[in-house]
């Protein structure tokens, strides 16, 4: 006779408990943090730059996570601030625990924004709470309008959804309308930021927002 | 693939409990996922499938998940309703905010065993 035995363990329970731990940390050293996510090239790295040339860098730490370079974080220590790496691997997001670990490497005090870039993917990423105070999702005008409803849990998570590359706009079928329309759908709370790094449109706005948290 | 970090989680929670309740063989291992989750279950049996293999008390368990669809209560006027094709919007008064009650979970619910 086989016996059943009730267990209603979380599966992500080891996850959600460096999450918080990390959630403890950003707050004890009042530093607002954000999780940005996104398929690979839709220019986060490129928007972390305009947005690093807008804020002041020694307020400013980031956690950069690539599946096998260091290239964005290169790309990054022209501005001086603080940057830890954190190679994955063959793992397709940050977790709660490598965020910990990366954590300890930085001295939190005096930073106001922490800026995690995770691994350009737009479903793993979405499971994984970090401890952030919000997820930014960035979805390139390049990729199709249908994306929120494709990818329901990395726009239902998000506090805020940056449509990236808009001066692109007048080459592509695109309708910023209809993406906009489907992330609502999912998730009506969400915040909208049309940006274009190369014209600069959009960037103050951004980083305004950013800037309006990092006071606290 | 998070699939297989999923699946060593599962793992490890039910060989804690095999041992608390000192069982000679896991036969079923029932998990509830939340639609919004997004698990493949055949992915996710196939991960399994491997990690179990760390342990003959767990190998060849049966990895049994249920999809729990989205449930939602609206903020404004309390109405509960099933959220169908991610439209978080309530059906009775229009308004848009919608606390999640069910379909976000990922978790192990029972095990059977010999």
């Amino acid at each position: 006779m086989s016996i059943k035995i009730q267990v209603l363990n979380n599966i992500l329970e080891i996850n959600e408990s460096y999450a918080a731990q990390n959630r403890e940390t950003f707050e004890a050293n009042h530093c607002f943090s954000v999780n940005m996510m996104s398929s690979p090239g839709s220019g986060k790295t490129t928007l972390l730059e305009k947005t690093l040339e807008r804020l002041d860098p020694s307020e400013v730490a980031i956690i950069e996570g690539d599946m096998q370079t260091t290239k964005d974080a290169e790309r990054l220590e022209r501005f001086g601030c603080q940057i830890v790496q954190i190679s994955t691997g063959n793992a397709c997001h940050l977790d709660g625990k490598m965020i910990h670990d990366a954590v300890e490497d930085l001295d939190l005090s005096g930073v106001r924004l922490l800026v995690i870039e995770n691994v350009g993917n737009l479903v793993c990423p979405a499971e994984f709470r970090v401890g952030e105070h919000a997820k930014v999702v960035i979805l390139s005008v390049t990729e199709g309008e249908d994306k929120p409803l494709k990818y329901p849990l990395m726009f239902r998570e998000a506090a805020v959804c940056i449509l990236s590359k808009i001066d692109l706009l007048p080459h592509l079928d695109f309708s910023l309308e209809e993406a906009r329309r489907n992330a609502l759908q999912i998730n009506p709370q969400l915040e909208f930021f049309s940006i274009s790094c190369r014209t600069g449109e959009g960037l103050d706005e951004w980083t305004d927002w950013l800037r309006k948290r990092m006071k606290g | 693939m998070h699939e297989m970090g999923l699946a060593q989680n599962i793992f490890d929670i039910v060989l804690r409990t095999a041992e608390r309740n000192s069982v000679d063989k896991v036969l079923r291992i029932h998990i509830r996922a939340g639609q919004l989750r997004g698990i493949v279950p055949e992915q996710l049996q196939f991960c399994f499938g491997f990690v179990a293999r760390e342990s003959p008390v767990i190998e060849g368990a049966e990895l049994v998940i249920e999809t729990v669809p989205i449930r939602g209560k609206c903020k404004d006027c309390n109405h509960e309703f099933l959220v169908e094709e991610y439209r978080f919007v309530c059906p009775e008064c229009g308004h848009e905010d919608i606390e999640v009650l069910e379909g976000m979970e990922l978790l192990v619910s029972n095990i059977e065993a010999l």
